[in-house]
């Protein structure tokens, strides 16, 4: 699941929970879910690091990517 | 006009000095272009003028001296003079003080002219612009390898919501090759479908460096580009047609990264407002269901089953104080307690799987029992009496204990146990559905509130209804 496939199930848990009068074990079930969702968000947030990469070369010749280095300028 | 109007009649001369004494004092910039030379020894009379006007101006030699390179007819002239009127022909000119060749004049003209065809296209529509998406997992950069822009970009977008990937295409941003290059690289995103936004940008600049920025050739391809286009050239007030073109114009670099991606203690916010939504949302849900429960035990027909509830009474109590905790949780962020509420209710799940229809049966069960031992009673109390204990204890140890079971868990869910804590069941005097909605009463109705010990009867006297967006009104 993207992030944002995640965030989006997390705002239809919440915005069912909040609006519709559900059976307590389908509301339980949505809970749960929503539960694990937001730790999984927060986990992907604590752990994540960004790749920076150089696109090169061209479609015709092959796409590739190499890592990309910010040079330090004093 | 009128106020200003005297008696005496002006001689021509005088008219003409009274023009230029108002004149007097004013010293501006223009810019325009330079035509109808005409040079003299001590000054050259020329003209100068852009789509719409043109200006006499005199330059004395002094001031030619000073300038830079020489008068050319056709030339960008940036002049500082001063206006006055040439009292003798009565004209009016500009006696320019000092005077620079503007490489900007023409090319603010070709950037104005493309801009209106280019608009006038549909091209820089807003109904064009897409919306750009929420959590990118990629993010396409094209610039210049070289510079504060992609320095820039890449620091405020990996600082701001770690996990993005950001591809960057190093393009040339000035000269000749530039307009191909950005082309190019547009395109090339766009054939391979390699993210799912694009970050044009550039440091600011001169009109002459933002020129490929300006091109229809760029403008172009941004419109034409399925993927959104987020721009971030220059530092206001340059603007570019690139910008107009693009889906989302920011006036930096920094702006373009801190437009696609959010920061993570937005995420990080709007995360703990979904955790608090949750938890409202399941303690609304729970409370209805002891609603349920309470108008099925307000008919409380027996002494017994009444008891034999009573121990499991503390289990939805158990239930209710997990969701606090939850909610206690969530403000404070501890994921841990979090998690354990949510296993213990995930266990009050399982257990309770498919309760409320055995409760209903067994509230129907036992209510037809005690009809029942009613009638023998009246008929033959003391035999009846006994008969009937025996039939109820049967009726509640029979099969698999089914009976008891759904018994148990019927108070297991028992209002009592909410009662005890300062809720109250509220119905309409004469029904046992208890109140949700203050809606589905009026004023003066009789209410029949039911406590933890005893009841009191009361009038509605005012009521106030509960908007789904949280403001109330009062009628």
């Amino acid at each position: 699941m993207t992030f944002k496939e995640m965030m989006e199930r997390l705002e239809r848990i919440t915005a069912t929970l909040e609006k519709e009068d559900l059976e307590l074990e389908e509301g339980l079930r949505l809970f749960e879910e929503g539960v694990s969702l937001i730790r999984e968000a927060r986990q992907r947030l604590s752990e994540a690091s960004s790749r920076v990469e150089k696109l090169i070369g061209s479609l015709e010749e092959g796409l590739d990517t190499e890592g990309f280095e910010l040079e330090d300028q004093g | 006009m009128g106020m200003n109007e005297e008696e005496r009649v002006y001689t021509v001369g005088e008219v003409n000095r009274l023009a230029d004494g108002l004149l007097q004092g004013i010293v501006l910039w223009v810019e325009g272009e330079v035509s109808n030379l005409r040079p003299y020894p001590n000054y050259t009379f020329f003209s100068l003028s852009d789509e719409d006007a043109s200006l006499s101006c005199i330059i004395f030699r002094e001031a030619l001296a000073g300038m830079a390179g020489e008068l050319r007819e056709g030339m960008s002239l940036l002049a500082r003079g001063r206006l006055g009127v040439y009292v003798r022909r009565g004209q009016f000119r500009l006696n320019v003080l000092e005077a620079r060749e503007s490489g900007e004049g023409r090319l603010r003209r070709e950037f104005l002219l493309l801009m209106r065809k280019l608009a006038a296209e549909g091209l820089f529509d807003e109904a064009l612009k897409r919306p750009l998406p929420a959590y990118p997992h990629t993010v396409g950069l094209i610039t210049s390898l070289e510079g504060a822009a992609v320095r820039d970009v890449v620091i405020n977008l990996t600082r701001r919501f770690p996990g993005t990937r950001l591809l960057i295409r190093g393009v040339r941003v000035q000269g000749d090759e530039a307009v191909g290059d950005i082309v190019a690289a547009i395109d090339l995103f766009n054939r391979a479908q390699a993210a799912e936004v694009l970050i044009l940008a550039r440091g600011g600049g001169s009109l002459e460096d933002l020129k490929p920025f300006n091109s229809e050739e760029v403008a172009r391809a941004i419109r034409a580009s399925s993927i959104p286009v987020v721009t971030g050239v220059g530092h206001e007030p340059d603007i570019t047609l690139s910008d107009l073109a693009a889906d989302f114009r920011a006036s930096t670099p920094t702006g373009a990264a801190e437009a696609v991606v959010p920061s993570r203690e937005e995420v990080l916010n709007l995360l703990g407002q979904r955790e608090l939504a949750l938890a409202s949302g399941l303690r609304r849900g729970l409370h209805r269901m002891e609603s349920r429960m309470g108008s099925i035990l307000a008919k409380r027909l027996f002494s017994d089953p009444a008891m034999l509830v009573n121990q499991a009474a503390q289990r939805l109590a158990d239930a209710e104080e997990s969701l606090v905790s939850v909610e206690h949780a969530c403000l404070e962020r501890r994921e841990r307690v979090v998690e354990a509420a949510a296993l213990s209710l995930a266990r009050f799940q399982r257990e309770y799987r498919g309760l409320p229809s055995m409760l209903d049966g067994a509230a129907r069960k036992l209510s037809a029992s005690f009809k029942a031992w009613l009638r023998w009673k009246e008929s033959e109390p003391e035999f009846r009496a006994r008969e009937l204990k025996a039939a109820v204890a049967e009726a509640l140890s029979r099969g698999d204990g089914r009976l008891r079971l759904a018994a148990s868990r019927l108070e297991a869910l028992s209002p009592l146990a909410v009662l005890s804590r300062g809720y109250a069941i509220v119905t309409r005097e004469g029904e046992t559905r208890p109140l949700t909605d203050s809606a589905a009463v009026g004023v003066g109705d009789g209410l029949d509130i039911r406590l933890h010990r005893g009841r009191i009867r009361g009038e509605v006297k005012e009521v106030e209804t509960w908007e789904e967006n949280g403001g109330n009104t009062t009628g």
